[in-house]
């Protein structure tokens, strides 16, 4: 009886174990980071969310995954939309947001992808990334619900939804698109009397001026983590050495990453190091680091995407809100002027595994309606990827500038990294390097090289 | 309770548990790694079996030399600092110099705060605009020497060893003292009525007596030498390109970036495979030392 007693304990105990080893099913998987964003606006929205789901217990939840941390002012625009549509949807449904800052996002979603856990809806990347997905089986065709709808087909501007076509159909919805600009202190160009520069002469001409008064010129990023800043910086430069014709060629094989541009391109990056066109030290600064030398009026220029908008002309986030304006850089060669580093900024998929893609894709709809691109666009500075009647007197000066740009534009090239993920990622590797002062010749040799064995 | 657990059956039922455990989290995933790496896969599409095409691949590969070769610098460095380094600081607090007690915690101190924010901390100290070793060094009047320390190819390397020399030297610090304080004092009393110098007990007493002890600690320095992740994550992400890449952070970066999870698992089984050599070479150096 004994004996029987303590194999009963221990069986209880080694239940007990097993128990408090498994998972529990957790139901809340709000990120803390939208909580926090939450928690700035006005309607405490991820609350908002959580008691509505609670309070009506019927209805289904779609959990979504977006890129943004509490930090980015935008959040708080993206999450009014999710608010709006779970207080009414035909549907009935609920969307369950998740925010994930973007240096963590990538290897969230893969992780997820990979074991069959994602969200119902994602923000993605166009091109290469969200190729890789595709191929994978893990989302949704949209061709069908976009065929269905043909006003709806048509509100997008031309050339974002090629983005995210693979095999003749569409697989995500752009929301909005990006530029990358060169963002400026006016305060700074009127103080040394300069003037918005036109060609590449003039740029330097500017930064020289600036270091002639001992002032920073271009607040740069170049940690591992940032590899990225670096390499935009150096593909604006080859944009303007050889024009987009240089990414297609990159792109479909038909030139190569140790072309004679991007090594002119690389070169000239080096020299503007070696002038000291960027901050001191920039090779360990961080994203954050860098943007904040702007902000604080520390720096003349901020070379980034259209997507900082938002942090930048707003007083509470930035010093010199008042201050800042943008140009489209300057190109080296005059003929291939107005081509600067650009594409969708924010686009979303429907998974495969999402039991309402119907309700997904109403949701998507109303993302973009004219009504919600409107908001983003005036309140956020997002600007949309469909077409809509332009408020210019809502306008921030800030996106008015931007949006000038970005119509001047003659054409855009994706970042390289989001062509390909692979060859990107040794891209901004390589970019690292270059802004380290190694070889540019060698380094842009070795990365044909791994290109090459990569695509055998 | 003696009658249960000298039943067989009793003792297998409480092993299982433990087992069952072991098996899913620790057997089951190796197994499945080595199966993993004779494919070229994403783990979504469908997978294509290269038989050892990744390991081939490997071998060809300049960035996974590099980061192999940037592991065995870390082992000899941290061998280095934790075997002789820890033995020199293990012996003074062992002698009871002044302050025994209060240095054994200083150096034991940055063992239990965790990797992460070692690592954080370092960067800041590393930052080459407000870091404070660049500061330090206009201090003392050689502010040429200045650097971005972790941006620099051939000096990141080195700033994240010295990193991992100091968190870690506490560490094997106190496994040799407690080794230490294991031989009995009578040694040392007869080793000093004979008129034997401090050397000397050091080098007939207390090395001697030490060395499985060693061993157990030479194991456990290379073993967590070669699979070192969280301190280069943090301070570089292997980067500048690649630089400081080791063999955990290039897994990771193959798996997780560019999603090549063959290829990341080949790494992975290289990684055990060096780790269980260095093991079986620790073990055989202090054979033959013993014998």
């Amino acid at each position: 009886m004994r004996k029987i007693g303590e194999m009963l304990t221990a069986g209880i105990l080694c239940t007990g174990l097993l128990a408090g080893c498994g998972s529990g099913n957790v139901t809340n998987t709000t990120d803390m980071n939208a909580s926090d964003a939450a928690a700035t606006s006005a309607d405490s929205a991820v609350d908002t969310s959580v008691d509505d789901s609670a309070a009506s217990t019927e209805a289904q939840v779609l959990t979504m995954m977006l890129n943004g941390a509490a930090s980015d002012a935008y959040v708080e625009g993206y999450q009014k939309i999710i608010d709006a549509f779970n207080a009414d949807n035909e549907y009935g449904v609920v969307i369950e947001p998740e925010f994930v800052s973007n240096s963590d996002y990538k290897t969230k979603l893969t992780t997820m992808m990979v074991s069959d856990s994602e969200p119902d809806i994602i923000f993605t990347w166009e091109l290469g990334y969200l190729e890789n997905f595709v191929n994978g089986g893990k989302i949704v065709n949209l061709q069908e619900y976009l065929d269905a709808d043909a006003d709806w087909k048509a509100s997008f501007n031309s050339g974002t939804l090629e983005q995210e076509t693979y095999g003749g159909d569409v697989y995500g919805i752009p929301t909005a698109q990006c530029m990358a600009v060169m963002y400026y202190n006016k305060a700074i160009f009127d103080q040394y009397g300069l003037a918005v520069p036109t060609t590449y002469e003039e740029y330097c001409h500017v930064c020289d001026t600036l270091i002639e008064n001992n002032v920073t010129p271009v607040a740069l990023a170049s940690t591992a983590d940032d590899a990225w800043l670096v390499s935009q910086y150096i593909q604006q430069l080859s944009n303007g050495i050889a024009g987009n014709e240089l990414f297609e060629g990159i792109k479909a094989g038909t030139r190569v990453w140790n072309d004679s541009a991007m090594i002119e391109a690389g070169k000239l990056f080096q020299e503007e190091v070696n002038k000291g066109y960027f901050e001191q030290g920039f090779t360990g600064v961080s994203g954050s680091e860098a943007e904040a030398l702007f902000q604080t009026g520390q720096t003349a220029m901020y070379f980034n995407g259209s997507w900082e908008i938002s942090n930048l002309d707003n007083p509470d986030v930035c010093q010199e809100a008042a201050n800042i304006s943008c140009f489209a850089m300057p190109s080296v060669n005059a003929e291939y002027d107005q081509i600067s580093v650009g594409s969708l900024d924010n686009s979303y998929a429907v998974t495969t595994n999402c039991q309402n893609v119907e309700a997904a894709v109403g949701f998507l709809k109303f993302w973009t309606s004219d009504e919600n691109a409107a908001m983003l666009l005036y309140d956020y500075g997002r600007m949309p990827a469909t077409s809509i009647e332009l408020d210019e007197s809502k306008l921030s000066s800030l996106s008015k500038d931007v949006i000038t740009c970005f119509g001047e534009q003659n054409a855009l090239t994706p970042w390289f990294d989001r062509m390909n993920t692979d060859l990107g990622n040794e891209f901004n590797n390589s970019s690292i390097a270059v802004a380290n002062g190694d070889d540019v010749q060698e380094i842009f040799d070795s990365l044909q090289q791994y290109a090459e064995s990569n695509t055998q | 309770m003696n009658k249960v657990m000298g039943n067989k059956r009793s003792i297998a039922f409480f092993v299982l548990p433990a087992l069952i455990i072991y098996a899913v989290f620790a057997l089951f995933p190796i197994a499945y790694n080595i199966y993993m790496s004779l494919f070229n896969t994403d783990l979504m599409a469908k997978k294509q079996f290269v038989g050892l095409g990744n390991y081939i691949g490997l071998l060809k590969d300049g960035t996974f030399v590099h980061a192999f070769r940037n592991n065995i610098f870390m082992v000899i460095g941290s061998l280095i600092a934790h075997m002789p380094l820890a033995m020199f600081f293990a012996n003074a607090i062992f002698k009871k110099i002044k302050g025994a007690a209060f240095f054994q915690t200083v150096f034991f101190l940055p063992s239990v705060i965790c990797g992460v924010a070692v690592g954080l901390t370092w960067t800041f100290i590393y930052n080459g605009n407000y870091g404070l070793l660049n500061a330090f060094l206009k201090m003392i009047g050689l502010g040429s020497l200045q650097q971005v320390w972790l941006a620099n190819k051939k000096l990141a390397m080195f700033c994240i060893i010295v990193v991992i020399m100091w968190q870690y030297v506490g560490y094997h610090m106190v496994i040799q003292l407690a080794a230490m304080r294991n031989i009995d004092s009578a040694y040392y009393e007869a080793a000093q009525i004979d008129g034997a110098s401090g050397w000397k007990q050091f080098t007939n007493i207390t090395f001697p007596l030490i060395k499985p002890i060693l061993k157990i600690d030479a194991v456990l320095i290379i073993t967590g030498s070669l699979k070192y992740y969280d301190l280069v994550a943090v301070m570089t992400s292997g980067g500048p390109n690649h630089a400081t890449e080791v063999m955990s952070t290039y897994m990771y970066y193959q798996a997780f970036n560019i999603l090549k999870y063959g290829y990341a698992s080949a790494i992975g089984v290289i990684l055990m495979i060096l780790c269980m050599l260095s093991v079986a070479l620790s073990n055989r150096v202090f054979k033959e030392s013993d014998e």
